[in-house]
């Protein structure tokens, strides 16, 4: 498919997942503050299970796809760079000792989600401890800003810390979702890895095997749109290929980003 | 039944080389100086090879010439290059039990190094007409300065125990070295046999041996030179195979090309 | 040569020294590219709107010209691709590239450079020292990367002569650290050009030209799909001379050129008008760089029988296959994917990263369907012939031969080339 029908897919996707999302945090707070009301609890434990389970057999099978189709954050994120993009802000340079640093603050992160997430079902069980803890009003604050502030200048900056994503990234082996590369037609440009928003430099340096999946991986399929060779990069799903690199679209999508040209300069018209 | 004969000429800068088969057999061989006239002299050789076989000249189907002055035989029918022609020489001009590998043509002004695959087409060549050192050159003026003919100087330098080092890597520089050598009073066949070496190393070095395989054969004046193959067969540590008629492998080569052409 | 002494010659009294000594420098240059001229005209086959890149060749080397289009153009001297002409062109100059220069091989200059070194070092910076080449004298600025030993010796020669920048090359290209680096050499490069014009680089003036090179990069793709035609519709020399002319000329004036070249043959295309039913064995030509009026190879080449349908060396296909990719729109992002196209998946042979070449190669003997690849070497070039022996290994599997050819910028050693390359046809036929 093309690199339009992927993007579309995905807003749809993400747009569905971003409901869903919000339904299910609106549920979990229900169901922590009103948790005497026996009546309205039956009805939202279960539904809390069923969907939390349902969530958890799906980023076991499909991976980080879930980062890429389905993440009500990576949706924020999307949307706000966009926006940004627009202010033509200066690029922040994630090069490899950064995202060395960067990336251990990923394990300290799954730490403290995996303790969050054994708050939220103590809480669910045992309601009173709500009033024991109390979470600085700042902490609240500054990180969602300073998330923000990055990722305008580094797109999907919050996925390259964000522990969920570690943590499904963990079971990429086992998922029915693969990126692949062919070595044979990859010229080594590095266009992949420039582009890459969680910045895996496999997918550019590998030339033996095809298999390219990674920790970090969320398919958001940057890398196989500025890949300028036909099926050197492609994602596909229980082996068969959805979306691959070609470079008929490559050349068509190469200037999207000519916002300003009043001149017309091209070999069709006169200068 | 017609008796099909097939000529090829060599025409080379020093010699002219004409050989007639029939039947893929080497018929009748004919040796001499080119002159000045190539064309006039191969035509002569042809007519001579007529009279001797007693074969008429309506019988002799395809002429084809070979050499550095192919183009300019008008007894030719066609001509093709050097080292096609070797390649097909080499294919009825081999000896027996030789695996195609490698061909050595060590001429009189310069060496070919053609690779064979098994069914004796060229997988890939190197020449070097550059320099003399490595050609029969080298030799031959190293012999009128050591005042022994031609023919002796292989038997010659086989008596060597002990032969001494050459260090000029010119052809024209290593007179001079021979010339101090004999001051130094260094026997005769002893620089004889450092000579040698010194052109086999110089040939060895062209050769590619990470792709090789089969065996190794020489042809050309430099063949007929018994002390080469043996220092061949020293310097590589391999046996090294003979053509049968080794200055006519051009010739040879370009009638058996002229055989194929006439069959299609 | 003093240049500021008008002596008159005591022999012929209406000229100068000065004057003569530029009479026998021209009548050598432009005997020798005269030569080959008459030697492209009796190759038969080339295309009408071929004329104009003869033309322009023609004013460089016989009459001795700069091509300008307007008066007080400032002019860049670069060396290679790795520098873009994006930049050079955003900032208010005209890039010439530096490699093509004619080998007078006058001795009185070439002190101070041993002989066995690389030929076109030795030829353009005796041209340069001598100082009437107009296409180098005219330069206000040089550009010399140092990717080999020669290179760096002619960035000091050079330098003496007119305000030369050193670029270093990242030869770490793969690593982040290298690519940095090279980004900010190119910042420096974009402002001393800068100050040379006075024309600062905006982002619009970059992404304009980002834009107009990645179109003609489009047309000589159309190009080099029909050099490489089943039927052949053009010389592989004719196509040379059509690349090399970019070298002096305008792009965009050259690109509008180029683009009613292509238009002709594919209308020969279309109404099936080639240059000969025969099969003619396809011929890759690699290797180091080829530029007039040193083209006795391809003219040999396809004078013996073959056709180049693919040419990998420098100032030809080799140099405008990469699109640059751009991931971030600002003038950072468009540095970086510039840096990026210019660097990595270049195949000169200076880097040490050769799997970029072997894939490369392997391509293009698939695509192609070439019959034989002839490698050019100079004497003096130590790594084109690590790259020949490394090409040798990996392409054994392919089953198609290749021939070295070792030569300089004389034209003295052609019968010899004429045997081997006849005899490497000759066997690519009976291959078929």
């Amino acid at each position: 498919m093309s690199h339009k029908k992927y993007l579309n897919l995905r807003i749809f996707t993400m747009g569905i997942g971003f409901l869903l999302n919000v339904g299910f945090i609106v549920c979990c707070v229900l169901a922590i503050l009103n948790s005497k009301n026996d009546a309205l609890m039956s009805v939202l434990i279960p539904i809390i299970i069923s969907f939390a389970s349902i969530a958890a057999i799906f980023c076991v099978l499909f991976g980080r796809i879930f980062c890429g189709f389905l993440c009500p954050l990576g949706f924020f994120q999307d949307i706000l760079f966009k926006i940004t993009e627009k202010l033509h802000l200066p690029k922040l340079n994630r090069d490899s000792r950064f995202m060395r640093f960067i990336n251990l603050f990923n394990w300290v992160f799954l730490g403290i989600f995996l303790v969050c997430v054994i708050a939220l079902i103590v809480l669910l069980f045992f309601p009173d401890t709500l009033n024991k803890i109390s979470i600085p009003f700042f902490i609240v604050f500054i990180i969602p800003v300073v998330m923000i502030v990055l990722n305008s200048m580094a797109r999907r900056f919050f996925c390259n810390v964000c522990p969920l994503g570690t943590f499904i990234g963990l079971f990429r082996k086992i998922s029915i979702v693969n990126i692949k590369k062919k070595p044979d037609s990859c010229i080594y440009c590095g266009a992949c890895y420039e582009a890459c928003p969680m910045r895996i430099k496999k997918i550019f340096i590998e030339n033996k095997s095809h298999d390219i999946s990674s920790i970090n991986c969320i398919y958001c399929g940057e890398c196989i749109k500025k890949c300028p060779k036909d099926n050197a990069l492609s994602i596909s799903i229980l082996n068969k290929t959805i979306y691959s690199s070609s470079k008929k679209e490559f050349l068509k999508m190469q200037h999207e980003f000519v916002s300003t040209s009043k001149e017309k300069n091209n070999l069709n018209g006169k200068k | 039944m017609e008796n099909k004969y097939f000529a090829g000429i060599d025409a080379g800068s020093t010699y002219l080389k004409v050989a007639l088969i029939k039947d893929n057999e080497v018929i009748a061989t004919k040796l001499g100086n080119s002159g000045i006239n190539n064309s006039k002299t191969a035509e002569e050789f042809i007519n001579q090879l007529i009279q001797e076989n007693n074969i008429k000249r309506d019988e002799i189907k395809l002429i084809f010439a070979t050499g550095y002055s192919r183009k300019i035989i008008n007894i030719a029918d066609g001509d093709v290059s050097e080292i096609t022609a070797h390649a097909f020489g080499a294919k009825i001009n081999a000896p027996k039990g030789f695996q195609p590998g490698i061909l050595i043509d060590i001429g009189g002004q310069d060496s070919k190094i053609i690779y064979l695959n098994s069914n004796y087409s060229v997988k890939n060549f190197t020449m070097n007409d550059k320099c003399a050192a490595g050609t029969g050159k080298f030799l031959e003026t190293c012999a009128q300065i050591l005042e022994t003919s031609i023919d002796e100087i292989g038997p010659l330098s086989l008596e060597s125990k002990e032969p001494c080092n050459i260090n000029s890597t010119c052809a024209v520089f290593a007179q001079s070295e021979i010339i101090s050598l004999i001051a130094r009073r260094y026997d005769r066949k002893d620089i004889l046999a450092g000579l040698h070496i010194s052109l086999v190393n110089r040939i060895i070095k062209m050769i590619r041996f990470d792709d090789f395989s089969g065996n190794i054969m020489l042809s050309g004046g430099g063949a007929l030179n018994i002390a080469i193959k043996n220092t061949f067969e020293n310097e590589l540590l391999m046996d090294v195979f003979v053509a049968n008629h080794p200055q006519f492998n051009g010739a040879i080569g370009a009638a058996y090309f002229a055989q194929t052409q006439f069959n299609k | 040569m003093e240049k500021n002494k008008k002596v008159l010659d005591p022999i012929t009294k209406e000229k100068s020294r000065e004057d003569i000594f530029l009479d026998r420098y021209l009548n050598k240059s432009r005997k020798i590219a005269s030569r080959y001229f008459q030697e492209l005209d009796s190759l038969p086959g080339a295309p009408k709107e071929y004329e104009y890149f003869v033309n322009i060749l023609k004013k460089v080397f016989i009459e001795n010209q700069l091509i300008s289009y307007k008066g007080n153009e400032k002019f860049v001297a670069s060396f290679c691709t790795m520098i873009p002409p994006e930049i050079i062109r955003a900032a208010g100059a005209r890039p010439i590239m530096m490699c093509s220069s004619s080998y007078i091989g006058s001795s009185a200059f070439t002190d101070g450079i041993p002989s066995s070194f690389c030929p076109h070092i030795k030829a353009i910076s005796e041209n340069a020292k001598i100082g009437l080449n107009n296409n180098i004298n005219n330069c206000d600025m040089f550009i010399v990367p140092l990717s080999c030993d020669c290179k760096k010796i002619l960035a000091e020669e050079l330098s003496s002569i007119k305000p030369t920048i050193k670029l270093n090359i990242p030869f770490n290209r793969f690593n982040d650290d290298g690519m940095d680096f090279y980004v900010k050499e190119l910042k420096n490069i974009a402002t001393q050009i800068s100050n040379l014009t006075g024309k600062q680089i905006t982002r619009e003036s970059l992404a304009k030209e980002i834009k107009l090179y990645s179109e003609v990069q489009k047309e000589i793709e159309i190009f080099n799909e029909l050099k490489a035609n089943v039927n052949p519709l053009i010389r592989g020399t004719h196509a040379t001379i059509v690349m090399n002319a970019l070298a002096y000329d305008d792009l965009f004036n050259w690109s509008i050129h180029l683009k009613k070249l292509n238009e002709q043959l594919i209308s020969n295309k279309e109404k099936e008008i080639y240059l000969t039913k025969k099969k003619m064995p396809r011929i890759l030509l690699l290797g180091s760089s080829l530029s007039f009026p040193n083209i006795k190879v391809p003219l040999i080449i396809e004078q013996e029988g073959g056709i180049i349908v693919s040419n990998q060396t420098c100032l030809s296909d080799k140099s405008y296959d990469n699109y640059a990719s751009i991931s971030h729109d600002s003038l950072d992002g468009y540095f970086r994917g510039l840096a990026n196209r210019s660097v990595r998946p270049c195949v000169c042979s200076v880097f040490p990263n050769t799997e970029v070449t072997i894939n490369k190669t392997k391509e293009i003997i698939r695509e192609k369907q070439i019959d034989g690849i002839i490698y050019l070497s100079y004497q003096g070039c130590i790594t084109s012939s690590v790259e020949y022996e490394i090409l040798t290994r990996s392409l054994k599997n392919e089953d198609v031969p290749i021939l070295k050819v070792e030569t300089d910028l004389y034209a003295e050693d052609i019968e010899l080339l004429k045997v081997r390359i006849g005899a490497f046809i000759e066997i690519l036929n009976f291959k078929k």
